[in-house]
């Protein structure tokens, strides 16, 4: 009889105390940090995008209805994101993408296309084949698995190569040239008095989900090399690996997103980022690709806990990162296989 | 401990919000939504009918918007205005962490397509089912090569097609579980009035006219790589409910890190892609936007920036 009115009373109080243990810990954060960028003016000319702050304003939207306990600490649009909103600094992102007292930083805008395959393509069935990095791109080289049974559809395997990923901005007070290396290590998200200082960054950020909408994202089989350096106490980083297209700049990624919160809070937020693919037109992905999600810890339960963490979790600053040595990463990838070994995303 | 007057009272709050009672709407009915003559049928997901394990301890509330039915394993969600519905589970429920689906993606497209057909989806309407594959691997960073993935499930979404046209907004989609429960599902799939469907017509009419589909497609970007007809609606999150014909255009773009700028040529001829972008034309060539394309904050959120000393 689990809503007979003998029940209420347990339940109410039940809320209650819940509510005021969660109030004395004082360990929560709720704020939302969204920096969105459509106008690149810096660039060439079409280089702008038309859906990226409608996308960002859609996750403040879906996470902020009456009633909701998530706000937003800011709202940065075009020329008002700066690339040193997300560079490690005590006046860079400690006051901006990465302040204390941020749950969630959400990113919308373009990612550079770095040097990744041969020029001119180099075509292979294996990597052994691939030994030929081009300038900007280093070792390890890999075929890069597509068009072939169960991997990604849309293209034909080719030799690829290691580069850093870098979000593109067009900020009126850049200092890094619009660009946000994140895989290099002068960006580390997270750092907090929970965390500790085991990236040697101090403690002065906070945020606890970072996520980077944007092109390139991650690729396949450097992901791990590509984030982890951006670790430094954060629960998880969402984003998306494109692995023969790229990511489609579409108005609604960030509402489905936020959506999912309103609508279950005790949901995985990693399946809810994943997910998003799913009622995307196209999957907002221009060819094969995997929505992708990573935790790091200092323990495998740790990352384990994180990649499961439901939205209230998530809240919780006292789950923050503990190191990056080990890591749990999903991916929901746009086309069915039944391949479980490395050979998905690259040929032997 | 001192205990901060905010949080006394944030409990308090909570706890009279908890032993709140209000009148909760009906959930809307579910089964294949009549349309308007001329128009196309629709399909309404319900608590009545779904798969979708809510577990023990199931209750209804209204929050945020949705009208929930919530348990202990999960809950489903209906967006009181505009239908949408959405099963979610609890992170660490066992339905969902548990008992991988044993069959093939095939066999999964065709069990979760026979579960929305039998709920009254109109069966007219499916273009199409696609598998999706979710995927895990945990390892310590230090090892050579990063872990092998490992399949948790799939994902099979419907698509629709009206009048042999995509309506690439709607969806249904769904995992199950090895026991053939449904762990996640999402679902909206709206009636279409019937002035939609006179708009897909009269442009099937204009692009088979050479004249006029020259006239159209001059209206269109010139660097547009792909154009299609298709019927847009709104987005499962927005309240107000728009819904025309378009033809799409695609449009790529692509920023090559700086140090790169000369090679920007080479790279863009590889497939490597480059961002992409929908735009929507009616059909005398002016762009259209859905609600959510249109959405922008800066009133409420104004900015405010400095730079720092």
């Amino acid at each position: 009889m689990p809503n007979s009115p003998r029940n209420k009373p347990l339940r109410c109080g039940s809320v209650a105390l819940a509510a005021l243990a969660l109030a004395i810990a004082g360990c929560q954060s709720t704020g939302l940090v969204v920096e969105s960028v459509n106008n690149y003016h810096d660039f060439p000319s079409g280089s702008n995008l038309s859906n990226s702050i409608a996308n960002g304003d859609g996750f403040i939207r879906a996470m902020t209805p009456q009633g909701s306990d998530w706000h937003v600490i800011h709202r940065f649009t075009d020329g008002t994101v700066w690339d040193t909103d997300f560079i490690d600094g005590p006046t860079w992102d400690a006051r901006n993408f990465d302040q204390s007292g941020t749950a969630i930083s959400y990113y919308t805008g373009h990612g550079f296309i770095t040097p990744y395959d041969e020029v001119p393509e180099h075509l292979c069935s294996s990597s052994r084949q691939c030994t030929n990095p081009p300038p900007g791109a280093s070792l390890p080289g890999v075929c890069k698995a597509a068009g072939l049974p169960g991997r990604a559809p849309g293209d034909v395997s080719r030799c690829v190569y290691y580069s850093d990923r870098i979000l593109a901005v067009d900020g009126d007070n850049d200092q890094f040239g619009h660009a946000v290396n994140y895989s290099a290590g002068t960006v580390a998200w997270g750092e907090s008095s929970n965390a500790g200082a085991w990236r040697n960054v101090g403690t002065d950020g906070g945020t606890n989900l970072v996520v980077l909408d944007a092109s390139f994202g991650v690729l396949a089989t450097y992901w791990l090399r590509q984030t982890q350096q951006a670790m430094a106490g954060i629960h998880m980083l969402a984003t998306i690996m494109p692995v023969t297209g790229d990511t489609a700049n579409v108005s609604d990624r960030g509402g489905l997103f936020g959506a999912s919160w309103a609508q279950n809070e005790r949901g995985p937020v990693s399946i809810a980022w994943l997910t998003t693919m799913n009622s995307i037109p196209g999957s907002g992905i221009n060819g094969g690709g995997c929505n992708f999600v990573i935790a790091f810890d200092n323990t495998p339960q740790g990352a384990q806990g994180h990649i499961d963490e439901d939205w209230i979790g998530l809240r919780n600053d006292t789950r923050d990162a503990q190191g990056n040595g080990f890591y749990s990463a999903r991916w929901l990838c746009n086309w069915p296989t039944t391949i479980t070994d490395a050979s998905l995303f690259e040929l032997p | 401990m001192r205990i901060p007057v905010s949080a006394l009272a944030l409990g308090v709050l909570v706890f009279l919000g908890g032993c709140a009672t209000v009148d909760l709407p009906q959930p809307p009915r579910p089964g294949t939504i009549a349309a308007p003559a001329g128009g196309a049928d629709g399909y309404q997901h319900g608590f009545e009918g779904s798969r979708f394990v809510v577990g023990d301890a199931a209750r209804r509330s209204v929050q945020y918007g949705y009208l929930k039915q919530r348990g202990d394993s999960g809950t489903i969600a209906i967006k009181v205005s505009n239908g949408s519905a959405f099963g979610v589970p609890n992170a660490g429920s066992e339905y969902a962490s548990s008992s991988r689906y044993a069959g093939s993606p095939d066999d999964h497209n065709a069990q979760v397509k026979g579960y929305f057909l039998t709920l009254g989806l109109p069966a007219s309407q499916v273009a199409d089912v696609r598998a999706m594959t979710l995927l895990q691997a945990d390892g310590q960073t230090g090892e050579t090569s990063p872990a092998g993935p490992r399949i948790l499930g799939y994902y099979s979404v419907v698509s629709r097609n009206v009048e042999g046209v995509p309506v690439p907004d709607s969806f249904a989609w769904a995992r199950l579980n090895a026991e053939g429960r449904v762990v996640q599902e999402g679902i909206y799939w709206p009636a279409l009035p019937p002035a939609v469907i006179d708009e897909v017509r009269a442009f099937k009419t204009a692009l088979a006219d050479p004249e006029r589909r020259r006239t159209l497609m001059a209206r269109v970007p010139t660097d547009a790589g792909a154009t299609a007809l298709v019927i847009h609606h709104s987005s499962s999150e927005e309240d107000q409910f728009r819904a025309f014909a378009s033809l799409d255009a695609t449009t790529r773009t692509f920023l090559v890190a700086p140090r790169d700028n000369q090679k920007r040529q080479s790279i863009g001829s590889s497939r490597a892609g480059g961002t992409s972008v929908v735009h929507h034309y009616d059909i005398n060539g002016n762009e259209q936007f859905l609600p959510q394309e249109r959405l922008d904050l800066r009133e409420k959120y104004p900015e405010a920036k400095v730079v720092p000393r």
